[in-house]
């Protein structure tokens, strides 16, 4: 048996996914789309059930890619139940989407979400009489607390189709629907769809488009307004009926200052500066106990084993692919991730979003893009997964070019280990200046090149909430443990492959041909070409194969403070580390991805070309 | 004699007197209907035995009777023609040969509802949301604070997430927050909804 859990974004679905399934999850991309639908699966007296976690969705009938996938979800007959989880303290507008959902007649059972939050703020529901009305079982939760939970599937199980849920629609529009119906053959739900434009039978569309001009002239709105109107109207009905008592809202003084224009920008600012420091000092201390304990408990020991020299390279460059994956994920992404998910769950980050909106519209980018662009700073490869966030695809792909622009805490590594350490911190500083600028330009381009409309940005405020450390800790796992199925992979084989190229003696070939062009473009010596080509690997091994190859840990010796500066200025630049590469398909597809490697290796390239021209 | 070209013959003269022809001679009806001399000569003998045309000399008038009939035709070609030329976006030409055919078989209700119903979509003026007048007033011209009921949403196909959120034409919200830039925080049905000027600024409100 398979259950569909379906809601609005922001009612705690996903947290009833994981409490209903355990750790038993599994990502899965749905066909045709970049969107994960997550599935899990439980068992419940001898049954396996199969728990699918849909996106959160406002409607049914919209165009984003979450909705149309739910969408055609819910018409290939993808689960034989749905659980249908509500925030009980917004009821009136998540009964909107159940409206919906209940024209696909699949058995529903509703799931009423944070009844401690409702009731915190005075909202009585009398749960009796909404199952009366709706004519659905109705399981009250509090999530967070783990409460009623174990109700939830033996009530999806017991659920039978039909429901007493029926939005009486707009007398023209029913009329519509009844002649499309006829007319057409079609379904109820069909000419509904049919009458917003919906679905992909052209006779039925094209009836339908003629009927609902008519409609749209005597009430002077689109059909789509009308129906959403309907619906609406349905669910304050509702509530109406069964919510009893209601104080007056709660304060909201704490919002007051986090949006404010002054107070707020300074909150905000200062925040990501908090979060930044904290990770880079904490990431690079773990970081550093984690290379040194995994040198001495496993690289020490495997190179003392003596094996014979391609079984030493081969094991090596598996060692040292785990060492550079763990190195990232666990320092750096977990601790990233904690504090985002802190942001996220006390809803701290919606304010974010909204303050930086005007600021990102330059760069073609709305609000929402600040989030993969903070993350861009710890590693680029979570920055990378949350630009799913962003509503159209046109953002995705001017999000993906400046987020691989900014630099993760391994480039960190590099400016501060070679231009700090060796030419001064104001050389360090101005890396960032360069990339900053480079963002700049890219996006203020990018946003007049990219196809597709700028829409403006319509974002929901979540309500402030106290973050849960539990939920925290695993949202964070669950995400340490993404970016290890998809970068250790190709981390191991890329690792291994530039292992078995420097057994063969192909980098000593390849400083041959590439020294002259290292020399002459870059003002670099050829080793340091074969230094940056490691970076590719985990962009802070450019720094590392480059004081091996120079011999010496005092890099000031060997190379002047211009090429220390080009050095790192390229390693930070050019082509993004594999993982990022990875997670570029993943997200964006193979286009997008093998642009931004070109753009980012040309803007490398000729950055480097320029400074050397001009320092020298 | 079918009853169609007695009725093609009598809506042809009406058309004819239409332009200003009210004695045609059979050679000229036929040639308005594209046939023979001779397939126009029964039909219309059929006609003047029962009193709807005259034939006099050469030429053929319509008495009142047969001009009723024939306008009714003329009328319903017509009505059934730009339905289909104009609501269904068939090129003229079909239009008007599919109109021949089922001109005969509408009956006067049908046919008079359905110019009713193109009367509506032809006559009232087509208001789109978009653009708003100017100096109508949208929701980033009112402090924080205010009561305001939306008065039209105007947005180029963007409609359905503002739909889906309730912000709808009659529905009343609340300003709660405004940034520089003309971005609005506003709640409606308990939520707080933050929008972008490029949002804001097409959605017309009223003070409740």
């Amino acid at each position: 048996m398979r259950i569909g859990l379906i809601g609005n974004p922001n009612v705690g679905k996903s947290l009833i996914f994981h409490q209903l399934t355990g750790i038993g999850v599994a990502v899965s991309n749905y066909p045709g789309t970049t969107v994960d639908l997550k599935r899990g699966s439980l068992c419940l007296e001898r049954e396996r059930m199969e728990i699918v976690d849909l996106p959160g969705v406002y409607s049914l009938d919209g165009q984003s890619s979450e909705e149309q996938m739910v969408r055609t979800f819910l018409q290939e007959g993808g689960s034989d139940a749905l659980v249908a989880v509500l925030d009980a303290a917004h009821l009136e507008r998540n009964l909107y989407l159940i409206a919906q959902v209940a024209e696909y007649g699949v058995p529903l059972v509703l799931v009423l979400n944070m009844m401690d939050e409702a009731e915190a703020s005075g909202i009585e529901i009398d749960i009796a009489g909404l199952s009366q009305i709706l004519g659905v079982e109705i399981v009250p939760v509090t999530a967070i607390q783990g409460k009623n939970i174990g109700k939830i599937i033996p009530a999806a199980i017991s659920a039978r189709p039909g429901t007493r849920i029926e939005v009486h629609y707009d007398h023209h529009v029913e009329a519509a629907v009844r002649s499309l119906q006829s007319m057409h053959h079609s379904t109820r739900l069909e000419a509904l769809q049919a009458l917003q434009g919906i679905g992909n039978r052209n006779e039925l569309l094209e009836s339908a488009e003629v009927l609902g001009r008519e409609i749209e002239r005597i009430h002077l709105m689109s059909v789509s307004q009308i129906i959403a109107g309907n619906r609406h109207h349905f669910a304050h009905r509702v509530t109406a009926a069964i919510i009893h008592e209601k104080l007056s809202p709660r304060q909201r003084d704490l919002d007051r200052l986090l949006t404010s224009r002054v107070w707020g920008v300074l909150i905000l600012a200062g925040t990501l500066i908090a979060i930044l420091a904290l990770v880079f000092l904490v990431g690079s201390a773990m970081e550093g106990l984690l290379v040194r304990a995994f040198d001495a408990a496993l690289v020490t020991p495997f190179r003392e084993l003596a094996l014979p020299p391609i079984a030493t390279q081969l094991g090596l460059s598996f060692l040292l692919a785990l060492q550079a994956g763990l190195g990232i994920a666990l320092p750096f992404i977990f601790t990233f991730y904690l504090a985002v998910s802190i942001l996220e769950d006390s809803g701290y980050l919606t304010r974010a979003a909204f303050l930086a909106d005007r600021a990102m519209h330059r760069v073609g980018m709305h609000g929402q893009g600040i989030i993969p662009m903070v993350l861009g700073f710890g590693c680029t490869v979570p920055a990378i997964m949350s630009i799913r966030l962003l509503g159209s695809r046109r953002e995705r792909t001017i999000a993906a070019f400046l987020v691989t622009l900014v630099p993760c805490s391994a480039r960190t590594v590099v400016i501060a280990g070679m231009l700090a350490a060796f030419v001064g911190i104001g050389a360090a500083l101005s890396v960032y200046l360069v990339v900053f600028i480079l963002v700049i330009v890219t996006g203020l381009f990018l946003s007049r090149v990219t196809p597709g409309e700028q829409l403006g940005m319509i974002m929901e405020l979540t309500p402030l909430r106290r973050p849960q450390l539990s939920n925290v800790l695993a949202k964070s796992w669950y995400r340490v443990r993404d970016f290890l199925v998809v970068a250790m992979p190709l981390l191991v084989g890329s690792s291994i492959v530039l292992g078995l190229l420097q057994w063969a003696g192909f980098f000593t070939l390849f400083q041959e041909f590439i020294g002259p062009y290292s020399t002459t473009i870059l003002g670099l010596p050829g080793y340091a070409t074969t230094a940056l080509i490691f970076g590719i690997l985990r962009k802070e091994m450019a720094l590392e194969t480059l004081v091996i190859l120079a011999g010496t840990a005092d890099l000031a010796t060997v190379m002047t403070p211009v090429q220390l500066y080009i050095f790192a200025l390229v390693a930070v630049l050019f082509i993004p580390c594999v993982s990022t590469i990875g997670v570029l398909y993943r997200e964006v597809g193979a286009r997008i991805a093998v642009l931004v490697c070109l753009y980012t290796l040309s803007l490398g390239v000729i950055i480097g070309w320029l400074i050397n021209i001009i320092m020298t | 004699m079918e009853a169609s070209s007695q009725e093609d013959v009598l809506e042809a003269l009406c058309v004819l007197a239409e332009n200003g022809n009210a004695r045609p001679t059979m050679a000229e009806i036929a040639v308005h209907l594209s046939r023979e001399e001779s397939a126009v000569r029964a039909p219309l003998n059929t006609l003047a035995r029962s009193g709807e045309v005259v034939i006099e000399g050469g030429s053929v008038v319509l008495t009142p009777r047969g001009e009723e009939i024939g306008c009714r035709i003329m009328r319903k070609h017509r009505i059934l023609q730009s339905f289909f030329a104009e609501m269904l976006g068939m090129k003229p030409e079909e239009a008007s040969r599919e109109a021949c055919v089922l001109e005969h078989g509408i009956s006067d209700e049908a046919a008079d509802r359905l110019n009713t119903y193109l009367g509506r979509a032809a006559g009232l003026p087509c208001v789109p949301a978009c653009p708003l007048p100017a100096g109508t007033p949208v929701l980033s011209d009112f402090p924080e604070g205010t009561l305001l009921k939306v008065t039209r949403v105007c947005c180029r196909d963007g409609c359905q997430r503002l739909s889906d959120l309730g912000i709808l034409p009659g529905v009343e919200v609340a300003l709660v927050r405004r940034i520089p830039g003309r971005g609005v925080v506003i709640r409606v049905k308990g939520c707080d909804i933050a929008l972008s000027q490029e949002i804001a600024r097409f959605i017309a409100v009223e003070h409740v």
